[in-house]
């Protein structure tokens, strides 16, 4: 049901709330905030309030800076923590120029007016996120160090498993704001955590993710630990993914389900595999979008780094699992959580239009662990694998117009610039592991 | 004097030795100590103390920040060693649930004073916390059953006091509350005014 204006404010006089922090979106996905003063908030509700746009990253340039905020009534929620000893709310927003159109660089409205192309074509795409992140301990001064729990335990010595208990306190945040949890659980690496929860339409999700982030840190800290989202923080352990089960629907009924195949999926299915295998090089720097993301995708730890599809073997970029009829989907398995969930959406939507549209085939199902194959089998059987580096996927991304049209001009640039400057400051600096492995010898 | 059990939360070793010395000879155990403040709620979670005291100068995150986390997830009360009298100062620390302060330098009959009061403050608050959620609980209860006697005294043409023992024996021999018949008979009335 749609929340109405008189709703909010109910709400709001009801719980005695004083701030509301405004929300939206920057260009590497996190919730940037305005915080106001209830006083302001029916000006803020009728889309009056206008904010400094060059203060958020990615956004604009100084000279034009004044744009205005769009609040979603659906995304008004009480924040079930205190941060200053009282209650407060929050609400997301869109961007919009002060001509009234929507910000081309808001990765909000963006995501919006690539859905809307989805509605041209009479279909709507469902995703269902799984992301995983890591607890660790802190150090004597409160910074974050990559100890575990499991590690940690060793000088705390206490029965109580901490990480546990903060992902308990998680799930009925999570809750309290609205989602329904499906699972959560501990992940494969030590301190490594999953919470999954149900599917729904892009842009909602979308908010969902970055909610979910949000809520997670806080939570985390709560409990004097701290969630990182980082897609591979520890060498040697599974790394966290984001993996993004997807569905198309028409008039309420999932497309991807044909009982008349012998899969059982449509040719809508089909194709639209076929255009995230062929876009999967050209999405890469969005959907993994941090150096630190392509340190993820290596053979060994159960993450994708061959661009192929499979109904059984988890090994591929995407895999299809066994239900049908509504829960027909395809998995994507590259994703991180480091990606910008409006970014991401965007493109993988493209991407699978795309092959909708130009009825693009994939190539015929992978059912054996990739791993095991040599490079010449896997050139035989022409299976490509993802880019190596940051450097290597935004030379796909510049070759690559559909996923460019997914970001729109302004984001296309603004992401180009930022990511490029990433690497090269990546690729100057002299790592550890450098030193340790040259340092002596030379 | 009590023998509880504290978190002992400052950055100072000097400062902690001394109130460690104080509440050791007043009967009280230190059961967990930490310098920094995302380490005292790792410890105050893993140990779960009666009462925590806090420095001021705990380093990592405020220390009235710590505080609420502690009042919000009932987890202890909690009170604070401070220099800072400033307005701001005081007003954040009224927001944040501490409930007490023990100035600079620590003196033994105010620490363990405020730190006795704490506690029983503390206790009451919890106490008076639960009463309220049971009568929240009766309220809602009492509201339906309220509503369902109108609707039977209306359908069965009974008295009030005849429309409660209907309800009260219906219970019983279902063995379920007063409240889940009430339910029933509001929804099945509603069901019924629906079609």
């Amino acid at each position: 049901m749609a929340i109405t204006k008189q709703d909010i404010l109910k709400q709001v006089a009801d719980q005695h709330i004083r701030f509301i922090y405004l929300q939206i979106i920057d260009i590497t996905g996190m919730l940037k905030s305005v915080t106001i003063p209830v006083s302001q908030l029916d000006k803020a509700l009728d889309g009056e309030l206008m904010f400094d746009g060059s203060s958020i990253e990615g956004f604009v340039r100084i000279e034009e800076s004044d744009m205005y905020l769009k609040p979603d009534f659906n995304t008004f929620v009480v924040l079930p923590w205190h941060p200053r000893g009282e209650s407060e709310a929050r609400i997301i927003c869109d961007v919009y120029n002060p001509d009234g159109t929507p910000f081309s660089g808001c990765p909000r409205c963006n995501l919006k007016r690539v859905v809307k192309e989805a509605a041209a074509m009479g279909v709507q795409l469902q995703v269902g996120p799984e992301a995983e992140f890591f607890l660790f301990h802190t150090d004597s001064e409160g910074k974050p160090t990559t100890i575990t729990h499991d590690q940690a335990s060793y000088f705390d010595l206490a029965p109580v498993d901490l990480g546990e208990n903060a992902r308990r306190d998680m799930v009925l945040a999570l809750e309290e704001m609205g989602f329904e949890v499906e699972a959560s659980h501990h992940e494969v690496a030590p301190g490594q955590h999953e919470i999954d929860f149900k599917y729904g339409c892009a842009v909602a999700t979308a908010d969902k993710i970055a909610t979910f982030k949000h809520a997670v840190r806080v939570i985390a800290q709560r409990h004097g630990l701290h969630a990182s989202f980082m897609p591979k923080p520890v060498f040697g352990i599974n790394g966290s993914g984001m993996h993004c089960h997807q569905s198309l629907f028409r008039d309420g009924e999932n497309i991807f389900y044909d009982p008349s195949t012998p899969n059982k999926l449509s040719a809508e299915a089909m194709y639209y595999i076929g255009g995230i295998l062929k876009h999967a090089r050209g999405f890469a720097a969005i959907t993994n979008p941090t150096v630190n993301s392509y340190k993820r995708l290596v053979p060994g730890y159960e993450a994708p780094v061959y661009i192929a599809w499979s109904e059984k073997n988890r090994s591929p970029l995407v895999r299809i699992p066994a239900k049908r009829e509504m829960s027909t989907r395809i998995e994507v398995r590259n994703p991180d959580p480091s990606c910008n969930p409006y970014l991401a959406f965007a493109v993988m939507l493209k991407a699978g239009l795309d092959g909708i549209k130009n009825k693009i085939l994939p190539p015929t199902a992978v059912d054996y662990n990739l791993y095991e194959m040599t490079e010449d089998e896997r050139l035989e059987a022409g299976i490509e694998s993802l880019p190596g580096d940051l450097y290597a996927s935004l030379k796909e991304l510049k070759k690559d117009q559909v996923v460019q049209d997914a970001l729109g001009c302004h984001i296309y640039d603004r992401f180009l610039e930022a990511k490029s400057r990433e690497w090269n400051e990546y690729n100057v600096q002299v790592h550890v592991w450098e030193i340790e492995r040259y340092l002596t010898i030379f | 004097m009590s023998n509880l059990r504290v978190l002992l939360g400052d950055p100072d070793g000097r400062s902690r030795n001394r109130i460690k010395k104080i509440l050791g000879a007043n009967g009280y155990s230190i059961v967990a100590e930490a310098t920094d403040g995302m380490a005292a709620l790792r410890q105050a979670r893993m140990v779960g103390p009666d009462v925590a005291v806090l420095s001021e100068e705990i380093t990592g995150l405020n220390v009235l920040q710590i505080v609420t986390v502690m009042m919000d997830d009932r987890i202890c009360p909690s009170i604070l060693i401070a220099t800072n009298n400033s307005p701001e100062f005081i007003g954040a620390a009224k927001k944040s649930g501490v409930l007490g302060l023990v100035p600079r330098p620590v003196q033994e009959y105010s620490l363990i004073v405020t730190l006795e009061l704490a506690y029983e403050t503390y206790q009451r608050f919890n106490q008076k916390e639960h009463e309220i959620e049971d009568l929240k609980i009766k309220l809602e209860s009492r509201k339906l059953v309220e509503k369902a006697k109108g609707i039977i005294m209306q359908k069965l043409k009974l008295s009030e006091g005849e429309a409660y023992r209907h309800i009260q024996k219906r219970s019983m021999n279902q063995k379920v509350t007063m409240k889940q018949i009430a339910e029933a008979i509001i929804l099945t009335y509603e069901f019924e005014s629906n079609n």
